[in-house]
């Protein structure tokens, strides 16, 4: 919504097919209701993106508060009470409204049916449902905020969820930001698993001929084993979140050991999701880095079918690892099960890393902004990586289990991992989104600078919490002073680096040069349609190749893209 | 999953894969689409991925109630021995029924048999009513002798042994004569009136429409003199309730803490000492109301389970195991509720003919999730009426 | 809207295989068959009873005439035999994860509840 092109001034009506610009989907309506109401995938892509970017910088403010209190030991900024509403909205925000619809709602949406060329996803009328489901789920995240506030963590943990009570409005809705926020997730659950019915389906149904399964780019197959974990996993959560708030409403007991029932069943079920939820965040964004990889080091992608079988294999792993958030809970044996299932997870995804290595090698690595993005996620992530086997590793983690290490950890993976894909991927695509080129020295300078504050704002967590500084806690000892003001001061910095990346893309909304259709020379199908698509995504068929045979398309001084080259190779070969 | 089918393609083979297709377009085939197989095995893909997400949806349940059945068997067998086979059977023939109507219409559809997937379809729907009819005597039936979830559990089995259950009473109490939405006061309500004047705990009880009026005679009865000297199960209050409802419960646990029948003390030893005081309670109290036990005749059983009652019989056991019977099928009845909206849609439509041999993906889809209604209740059908 | 259903794809018929009536009904007497089986042979009172005491095999036999159940509902009413193997696979992984999820999970409160506290056993079965 607030990206709408402000270049469209077009008057014209809503419908779309009988009037507009059917060559520039941006232009083929205009008005609100044009957006909001439409069914085409790329306008909905744009919608998610804005909206996932507004709770992102939602959930950015809330963890800059959380940094500040922290900044000085004792109470700085705020009370303990909102200290833990303020943590609780950063993780719930993040995690529910921001990355697990970033790079499947958004740059899915947008990017994967052109990739497939398909018309559209397979159900547009879902489509569209998923993100008003997401829009509903998000208000009832801005009521909970509203009204008391939201204090038992983003996991929703018994018995805080279910019997604490804090002291505004009355009756079983007393702090009733737990039932609004559950429902609140309830609903994007589902927002969630629609969106991986439509991917699934448009996989398999909606490629033209030619589009055999080894001739999809890698970030679809990421994007379709995160579907599959989609529509395989969030019903869990939505059960689970389901039976949270009618044990807070009626009390059924089965959370509450009052009467019978267990409160680690309840992290048994939310981590039933939650993990493979993991999955969900961290897959599409190794499929936007695949992707990434090859297009900038202008070499065909190293080891095809395996990042492929590996993002299949991450994805089905995934179910069998929740038990690790739990170590300290579950017996012995389940604990000893679950350690030694955790690290087998890790293989697909070394497998994964070294193929991204081995692309690099003897490539010509061009550093351009996105690729800067996706250098920064190959180190961020490697860490954020190695740092999960020591938590995989039953005995250490005893140690480091809720402390400032596990925030470090899945910080890395989750921000240093998906979001700086998010980003790469935003990047990447954003001249074929608008037609704008953005200013790449610039977006590099920020995503250099992102780089830097990302691990002055993070690397000190790891040293905190392996000397014992507990997560969520409101308050610390002296020891830990100095590298909390080194994160808090590393946090401020990322924030503006962020701010400053944000600015670079909208920049080009007003400043940029007209983008070429094949800015990148890349050889997936989604380069070969006019940047911005046009309504029905190609005016004729694309021809159907290797998407990795870079070697087919040259650089053209004239227009400033790739165009192909006359006798090209890869539509014969693989 | 990947290699299934590796060299899949569209059925798009036999026509040209242009932008817009539209020249050929029959108007039932949507834009996006080539052919009207493509539609259809691309709804027929989603719809099975949307039954996939049920499946797991549907599966926290079964946890829950593997859970109950594996960690309090005792309770599980007593609980579940109130559950009459009679209503779990018919609605099994009802819902079967259904499904055959439902796979019969859609074979009417398939074969361009329109007045057949009318008739069809009007007979699922019948079913779906009729199970939903039998679902309400059942829960109509269980709630009358307060056979709640959970902290609402209010049955028992003497006239009197209030004490455990007066708190509890209290709340299955004013769920019933509150409706569900301003649940949440009525609870506090009834907390209120319960801390002002202890002899009057029992009282919002029979405000209740007529059915539990019946039942919950006992409980004001037997409430009378207990609720004010004890209420001392710290799961009855809070739940539903506010602060106030949890200080003042605190309060009272610090003087339960003396009380013989302590919650989370299971020895057999308490347990037979609750055994004793509470046939010491019903000689004092006399017994006002035939306890409403479970439907069985075989004697010898029938004392063994009076036996678990005497363990089970309070909302910390029984109640669960309730509980899991109303998400189950609560669950379920929301899934007919919804069966019931999509087959009336596909009705509609089918009434202005517009499905046919070449476009009855909807009738196919709506038929699958009727189907999957049906599967689920074949194996609640066992699992909460059959098996001990 | 579908009055012009005519003037395309004639030749397109059967986008699916179609039931035969009899099948229909076969599967339909082998459920209504299977419903009084796994009654009569359950502990549960009821008038079909046969009074059987099967103990603890009373839940392996009732589940096991569910499943066969649940299939001949899957594989006849709902096409699976018929249809692309894809959503039969997709059916069996989604009950293999239901399975995994309360294995694990169940297992996992078997062991640590025995840490916890000790369940009551109930009276001795008579």
């Amino acid at each position: 919504m607030a990206t709408v092109d402000p270049s469209v001034e077009t008057q014209i009506s809503h419908d779309d097919h009988a009037h507009g610009d059917h060559s520039n989907y941006l232009l083929a309506g205009s008005g609100f209701k044009s957006w909001f109401f439409t069914l085409d995938h790329k306008r909905i892509g744009l919608m998610y993106l804005a909206a996932t970017i507004g709770s992102f910088f939602l959930g950015g403010f809330f963890a800059l508060l959380v940094r500040t209190e922290l900044l000085f030991e004792g109470p700085t900024i705020m009370n303990a009470e909102n200290y833990n509403r303020v943590f609780t909205l950063h993780g719930a925000i993040m995690v529910f409204l921001f990355i697990i619809p970033s790079i499947p709602a958004a740059l899915g949406n947008f990017v994967l049916p052109i990739m497939l060329g398909a018309k559209d996803v397979a159900f547009p009328k879902l489509n569209l449902a998923s993100f008003h489901l997401w829009c509903g789920g998000a208000i009832f995240f801005l009521m909970a905020l509203l009204s008391t506030g939201l204090d038992t963590g983003w996991t929703f943990y018994t018995p805080y969820s279910t019997t604490t009570y804090n002291s505004e409005g009355t009756g079983a809705f007393q702090s009733s930001g737990v039932i609004l926020a559950t429902t609140g997730v309830f609903i994007l659950g589902f927002s969630s698993i629609f969106t991986g019915i439509n991917m699934v389906t448009t996989v398999h149904t909606m490629r033209p001929p030619g589009m055999t399964w080894f001739r999809l780019p890698l970030f679809v197959w990421a994007i379709y084993a995160t579907a599959i974990i989609q529509v395989l996993a969030t019903p869990v959560l939505a059960i689970t979140l389901g039976l949270l708030t009618i044990e807070r409403v009626v009390g059924i007991g089965i959370f509450d050991p009052a009467m019978g029932g267990d409160p680690v069943l309840y992290q048994h079920f939310f981590w039933f999701y939650s993990h493979p939820a993991v999955y969900i965040m961290i897959l599409p964004a190794m499929g936007v880095i695949s992707d990434l990889m090859s297009v900038h080091c202008r070499k065909h992608i190293f080891g095809y079918r395996f990042i492929a079988y590996s993002s299949i294999a991450i994805a089905l792993l995934g179910f069998l690892v929740w038990g690790h958030h739990m170590f300290t809970s579950t017996s012995a044996l389940a604990s000893t099960v679950f350690s030694a299932l955790t690290f087998s997870v890790s293989i697909p995804s070394a497998i994964k890393v070294f193929n991204w290595l081995t692309t690099m090698y003897k490539g010509s690595i061009s550093l351009a902004t996105p690729m800067m993005y996706a250098l920064s996620f190959l180190m961020l992530f490697t860490i954020g990586g190695l740092t999960g086997l020591f938590l995989g590793t039953l005995a250490i983690d005893i140690h480091l289990h809720d402390t400032y290490f596990v925030v470090a950890h899945f910080h890395y993976v989750m921000m240093g991992g998906t979001l700086i894909a998010f980003l790469g991927g935003v990047y990447h695509w954003w001249p074929k989104m608008t037609g704008k080129m953005f200013n790449d020295r610039l977006g590099q300078i920020f995503a250099l600078c992102i780089f830097f504050a990302f691990n002055l704002t993070f690397f000190p967590q790891f040293v905190l919490g392996s000397r014992g500084m507990p997560r969520r806690y409101y308050d610390y000892v002296p020891e830990f002073e100095f590298l909390h003001q080194v994160s808090t001061v590393g946090s401020y910095l990322l924030g503006l680096s962020l701010v400053g990346a944000l600015y670079v893309l909208v920049s080009s909304l007003w400043s940029g040069k007209k983008a070429p259709a094949n800015p990148w020379g890349a050889a997936t199908l989604e380069f070969q349609c006019s940047s911005p698509p046009p309504l029905h995504n190609f005016d004729e068929a694309p021809t159907v190749g290797d998407p990795y045979a870079l070697e087919d398309f040259e650089y053209d001084p004239e227009t400033k893209g790739f165009v192909p080259v006359a006798n090209p190779q890869g539509v014969s070969s693989h | 999953m990947s290699t299934v089918t590796p060299d899949e393609q569209t059925s798009a083979d036999s026509h040209d894969h242009d932008g817009h297709g539209h020249h050929e377009h029959p108007s039932y085939v949507a834009h996006h689409f080539d052919t009207s197989q493509q539609q259809f095995d691309a709804g027929k893909l989603g719809i099975w991925l949307f039954l996939a997400q049920e499946i797991l949806f549907f599966s926290g349940l079964f946890v829950f109630y593997v859970y109950i059945k594996t960690l309090k068997p005792g309770a599980f067998e007593y609980a579940h021995s109130f559950l009459e086979v009679k209503y779990g059977l018919i609605n099994t023939f009802v819902l079967i029924t259904s499904s055959l109507t439902m796979a019969w219409g859609v074979r009417c559809a398939q074969l361009n048999q329109k007045n057949g997937l009318k008739l069809c379809l009007a007979l699922t729907l019948l079913g779906a009513f009729g199970f939903l009819g039998v679902k309400y005597v059942e829960y109509t039936n269980k709630f009358s002798h307060g056979l709640y979830w959970g902290s609402m559990y209010t049955h028992h089995l003497g006239g009197a042994h209030g004490d455990v259950h007066g708190a509890s009473g209290d709340h299955g109490a004013s769920s019933d004569h509150g409706d569900d939405s301003t649940h949440g006061a009525a609870a506090d309500h009834a907390e209120g009136d319960h801390h002002a004047d202890g002899e009057h705990g029992g009282a919002p009880v029979d405000v209740g429409d007529g059915e539990v009026a019946e039942a919950t005679t006992a409980i004001v009865d037997a409430d009378g003199p207990a609720i004010g000297g004890s209420v001392n199960l710290p799961d009855g209050a809070p739940r539903g309730g506010g602060p106030g409802g949890t200080l003042g419960q605190d309060g009272e646990l610090l003087i339960d803490a003396e009380q013989p029948k302590d919650a989370d003390a299971e020895t057999l030893d308490r347990v037979a000492e609750a055994a004793m005081e509470k046939s010491h309670a019903e000689g004092l109290d006399g017994d006002h109301a035939e306890p409403f036990k479970p439907p069985i005749s075989d004697p010898e059983y029938a004392a063994y389970l009076d036996e678990l009652a005497v363990l089970y019989d309070n909302p910390k056991d029984a109640g669960l195991y309730f509980s899991v019977y109303y998400c189950m099928t609560g669950l379920h009845a929301i899934h007919v509720i919804a069966g019931i909206v999509v087959i009336l849609w596909i009705f509609l439509r089918a009434l202005k003919e517009e499905f046919h041999s070449d476009f009855f993906g909807p009738v196919d889809y709506v038929g699958l999730y009727w189907h999957l209604v049906d599967l689920v209740w074949i194996f609640l059908f066992p699992m909460l009426y059959l098996v001990r | 809207m579908s009055a012009d259903a005519t003037h395309a794809h004639d030749e397109h018929h059967g986008l699916a295989h179609s039931m035969p009536i009899s099948t229909l009904l076969t599967v339909y007497g082998a459920l209504l068959f299977l419903t009084w089986l796994t009654v009569s042979t359950s502990a549960a009172e009821s008038p079909l009873s046969l009074g059987l005491e099967l103990g603890s095999a009373e839940v392996i036999v009732a589940m096991a005439i569910a499943s066969v159940k649940a299939t001949l509902v899957g594989a006849y009413f709902m096409h699976l035999r018929y249809d692309k193997p894809l959503n039969a696979i997709l059916c069996t992984f989604s009950l293999v994860f239901v399975a995994l999820f309360i294995v694990l999970t169940v297992s996992d409160a078997v062991m640590y509840g025995s840490q916890i506290e000790k369940v009551p056993e109930a009276v001795a079965a008579p």
